[in-house]
């Protein structure tokens, strides 16, 4: 009859395994304790062992620094060390890495997956950034946009032939397709717009008040004229000495008569 | 890499433990390590070694003119030995060679002086208090001799940006990593070193004890002659 640990306070459980109701005074059952899980291969840990699979455990999604997982659990570095690789070897903890902390060694129980937390959310892999990723998902979602029925189209849309399409191995959902939106229109390449349900977005069939994109009409791209230097006193070098009846005033300013002619109305 | 036991060092990791200087505390340790692979060195370095050798093919393919594209064999060797090292002496963290070849320089004896007379002016005021005079550098390079014959030395620093610095997370005001690294003997003894703020550094200890960090703040304005 060997040890049973103490049965530990209430732990975050993974959906998919329950502590199952079971007589709370027979020893073999190791009721309570982490992972709550009939998993056999709990019985065979050591004590040491035990103990830092619990502590880990208890961590859930949001795994546990080694030197948290040293403290916590009292027990000296070297036996920590050792407990952690027989515990990685029986594939009952893994490694994982918190992008916002890249340099720690992190560890969590096997059965769950990195919260969003540490993991950066869908936009990471392996702790950094997957530019590739973004990069083939813009340009295909800035596509999408040139390819749609009166050059506009909603997020839903995008998502829908992102989907259809077959590229991607996982599913983009129309939140993450919103985020990449949002990153295009930042970045100048495409424009938001609200339909007024009249014109082009009724060729469209895109709802009044709803928002969409489209290509800009200059091409787009990082560089834009702001509106104050697309008038002549915003770039002007004279504007210092311009008053209304003086010299130089807006009344005989030959860059707005240059500006003007040059305007198409 | 193996850790080397040399009593020469103990003073010097017992004055270094915890020199309080006021407002700050100077902790640093200098160990000795000899390049003899343990089973997780030799796991480790493998998987370096098929990182390092990934991102060359990866630069040549790309033509850019990286630094690491020139790493020969036994640069390749120092690299890891250096990383090994490291993950030592700081079990807690994961070293990346790509990242840890930005960050390691090769330093001369006079760079070494000058990271003393930097940072070590007031430790060595300490040391020559509790020693008679004696000269923290003087003592420190005879000890470093007797265990790798400096002369013989490649000396390189490890300067980390924030993310792969296990010393920024302490909240150390400077910290610098010095390894001296003999090749023929196969060994290579690290100086490592920060300086800790001692109105920062309870706050700190506890992890991510953001309370205790704003209670003590507020002691500091409290006392202030505002």
């Amino acid at each position: 009859m060997g040890r049973r640990p103490a049965a530990a306070p209430a732990a975050p459980v993974p959906a998919a395994k329950r502590p199952r109701a079971g007589p709370q005074s027979a020893p073999a059952s190791g009721t309570g304790a982490a992972g709550g899980s009939r998993d056999p291969r709990l019985a065979h840990l050591s004590e040491n062992e035990r103990k830092v699979y619990d502590a880990i455990w208890k961590k859930g999604d949001m795994g546990m620094w080694t030197a948290d997982l040293k403290t916590e659990t009292g027990l000296p570095p070297s036996v920590v060390t050792k407990a952690i690789r027989a515990l990685h070897s029986k594939s009952l903890t893994k490694d994982v890495v918190n992008y916002r902390n890249r340099g720690r060694k992190m560890v969590m129980a096997f059965e769950f997956e990195p919260s969003k937390e540490i993991s950066g959310g869908s936009w990471y892999a392996e702790g950094s950034l997957d530019v590739e990723f973004i990069g083939v998902l813009r340009r295909f979602c800035r596509r999408a946009i040139e390819a749609a029925p009166g050059g506009l189209i909603t997020t839903e849309l995008v998502a829908a032939s992102v989907r259809e399409s077959g590229v991607f191995k996982m599913e983009c959902s129309v939140q993450q397709i919103g985020e990449i939106m949002g990153a295009l229109v930042l970045d100048g390449e495409v424009v938001e717009v609200t339909s007024t349900g009249k014109g082009d977005f009724a060729f469209a069939g895109i709802p009044p008040g709803k928002k969409c994109y489209r290509c800009p009409r200059d091409g787009g791209g990082r560089t834009r004229v702001g509106a104050f230097a697309s008038i002549p006193c915003g770039v002007c070098p004279r504007i210092a000495e311009c008053t209304p009846d003086g010299i130089i005033s807006p009344k005989n300013c030959v860059y707005y008569d240059k500006w003007l002619n040059s305007l198409e109305f | 890499m193996k850790f080397l036991e040399y009593t020469p060092l103990d003073r010097f990791n017992l004055f270094f433990s915890h020199l309080k200087l006021g407002e700050s505390t100077i902790r640093g340790s200098l160990e000795a390590y000899s390049c003899k692979h343990t089973v997780c060195d030799r796991k480790l370095s493998l998987s370096l070694e098929h990182e390092i050798l990934d991102y060359l093919g990866q630069s040549s393919d790309s033509d850019s003119p990286s630094s690491v594209g020139y790493l020969c064999r036994s640069s390749r060797r120092t690299l890891i030995y250096l990383i090994l090292t490291l993950s030592h002496m700081y079990p807690d963290y994961d070293f990346s060679a790509v990242q840890a070849h930005l960050f390691l320089k090769e330093e001369e004896w006079d760079n070494v002086r000058q990271v003393f007379d930097t940072y070590m002016f007031e430790a060595a005021k300490e040391w020559a208090l509790t020693y008679d005079g004696d000269s923290l550098l003087d003592s420190m390079s005879k000890a470093i001799d007797e265990v790798v014959k400096l002369d013989e030395c490649e000396i390189y620093s490890y300067n980390p940006d924030f993310e792969g610095d296990p010393f920024s997370e302490k909240g150390a005001i400077w910290s610098f990593n010095l390894f001296f690294y003999n090749r023929k003997l196969k060994r290579v003894v690290s100086f490592r070193c920060c300086c800790l703020s001692n109105v920062a550094e309870e706050s700190y200890f506890g992890g991510d004890d953001t309370t205790k960090e704003e209670y003590e703040a507020d002691v500091i304005f409290n006392n202030m002659d505002i």
